[in-house]
């Protein structure tokens, strides 16, 4: 494919969310509470590019596709602007930054925020430490370690959305379907991943030891 | 118990519908705005409404709210028996059947009533009020409905002296109704209930029309509860029985998820959904957020229901 095809293809797919908001609010399409609409438009967003994200590793285990290994980065990054997005609408627009009224609903415990609010600083820590520059002098293995929780960024902020949904997503109740179906990709997607490095391992195994093998 | 006249305005206050604005034309400058407050997170200021103004006085509730508009009243409506998707119902519950309707009054009553919706407001006079609308969800409207307070067709049943509450049950239609065959979890058909004195109150009201037409299918046609105190669950959509019965009544989404909806189910900002606060709401057509108030601003005319319970027990 052309270099210019493959750049809009990255960019375009992280994009797209955003400017199908800004088309439905131009043409009116939005819902009589538009705010919800954007807060819930802005975290699907984040969590969808984090999906894609997750995805371009094992995608990339195919070897026509390698190129796309970097693009986890790109899209983990789009991720983490949604998520900032999402935050910024819940605390200026939503709350209009009436920290007495959020830190109600904080106090209060509400599991919901708390998982929203762990998966952003987990987001934040690995846009943070994405630069090169940082990487190297984080040394390959402690990066490394601490991008591998962009799979618990994934697991909490999939939970946050859960919670946050209409109906009882864990009784099959409500308007579960779209929970349900993430829930799905993500785990599958992580399982790509321990599945590949479990078998890799064994492998690893039986060549080291091809005496018993044999 | 002191009885409580509610405020009404003359059928001339009434807005025609065409001087408000244009449910595009609302939801566009909102949509945008909150777009615009987005979009300009680098310089953040207080969304400033969209001009919305009409050019003629809109109703207003006694707290000097404006009614919200009839377009979006009508376009974001919870009725899982049409979807779960709010503003998917107003399409799916074109063609539902309404005429005839039949509603029985029956149960524990000396005189068991079957009436057809036209004997219904044939027989009872009409009468307007402007009532608040708080969801569980955490969003409210300002709604002028028509229709009867329910005690008047109580007592023309005249309950019996065992009858200590009200039970509601809703059509059913799967048929016509797909989310009857679609969402199996749930017992259908939707039922509701109040106690006697709750449902003898003067605020609760059995309503056939919005904004002096008659009322839409997706709004609970031909005739619903309104329950204005509590969450809008409670006010049940498209009644074709109520019931004087002894015991307190099963109730669908308290029968769902017992501990996320209560029976009672009073507007309470200090008594939080297990999931989120119920402390603020987003009224339809503003911005931001409003503090709940207790029982939704009428705990002048209820409190007295609930004296000495726990409200935190008796949500």
């Amino acid at each position: 494919m052309r270099a210019w095809a493959l750049t809009l293809l990255r960019h375009g797919v992280a994009w797209w969310p955003l400017a199908a908001l800004l088309l439905d609010a131009w043409l009116g399409r939005l819902s009589p509470n538009p705010i919800q609409d954007w807060t819930q438009r802005t975290g699907r967003a984040a969590l969808t590019m984090l999906a894609f994200s997750l995805s371009a590793t094992p995608l990339a285990w195919w070897r026509p596709l390698r190129w796309l290994k970097p693009w986890r980065r790109t899209w983990g990054l789009y991720a983490f602007a949604y998520a900032v997005l999402h935050v910024y609408l819940f605390v200026g627009v939503d709350y209009g930054w009436r920290w007495d009224w959020l830190w109600d609903e904080v106090l209060r415990q509400k599991p919901y925020i708390w998982l929203g609010a762990a998966a952003w600083l987990i987001l934040a820590a690995l846009a943070a430490t994405s630069p090169r520059r940082v990487a190297r002098r984080l040394g390959a293995r402690r990066w490394k370690a601490l991008h591998r929780a962009v799979y618990v960024a994934a697991g909490v902020a999939w939970w946050h959305q859960a919670l946050a949904a209409k109906g009882n997503a864990f009784a099959l109740q409500g308007d579960v379907g779209r929970v349900w179906r993430y829930g799905i990709v993500i785990a599958a997607l992580l399982a790509a991943r321990v599945g590949r490095w479990g078998w890799l391992r064994w492998r690893a195994a039986r060549r080291a030891s091809p005496a018993q093998a044999g | 118990m002191s009885r409580f006249r509610y405020p009404q305005p003359p059928p001339s206050e009434i807005t025609p519908e065409h001087v408000y604005l244009s449910r595009r034309d609302w939801l566009k400058a909102v949509g945008l705005a909150v777009g615009t407050a987005a979009l300009a997170a680098c310089a953040p200021r207080a969304l400033k409404p969209a001009s919305t103004a009409p050019a003629e006085p809109v109703p207003h509730d006694e707290l000097g709210d404006p009614a919200t508009p009839y377009d979006i009243v009508t376009s974001y409506n919870n009725y899982y028996e049409f979807s779960t998707d709010k503003r998917a119902v107003a399409d799916r519950a074109q063609g539902f059947p309404t005429d005839p309707w039949t509603i029985e009054i029956t149960g524990l009553v000396h005189e068991p009533l079957t009436l057809g919706l036209e004997d219904l407001l044939k027989r009872f006079p009409q009468e307007e009020r402007i009532y608040r609308l708080r969801c569980v969800e955490g969003w409210s409207a300002v709604i002028p409905w028509q229709g009867v307070p329910l005690a008047t067709l109580l007592k023309a049943a005249q309950p019996k002296a065992e009858a200590r509450f009200v039970r509601f049950v809703a059509v059913y239609d799967p048929e016509h109704m797909p989310g009857q065959r679609n969402y199996q979890t749930f017992p259908w058909p939707y039922t509701e209930g109040l106690r006697l004195d709750e449902a003898m109150h003067d605020l609760t009201f059995m309503a056939t029309g919005l904004y002096g037409k008659p009322l839409p299918v997706q709004n609970g046609a031909p005739l619903r509860l309104v329950v204005p105190w509590k969450y809008g669950f409670k006010s049940i959509k498209a009644v074709v029985r109520i019931e004087l019965v002894a015991e307190q009544p099963a109730t669908l989404w308290n029968t769902v998820a017992p501990n996320e909806y209560g029976f009672y189910a009073n507007v309470n900002p200090q008594v939080d959904h297990p999931r989120w606060s119920q402390a603020t709401e987003r009224r339809l057509g503003e911005p931001g957020r409003r503090p709940t108030l207790m029982f939704n601003g009428y705990e002048e005319q209820v409190a007295a229901l609930y004296a000495g319970m726990d409200l935190e027990k008796h949500y």
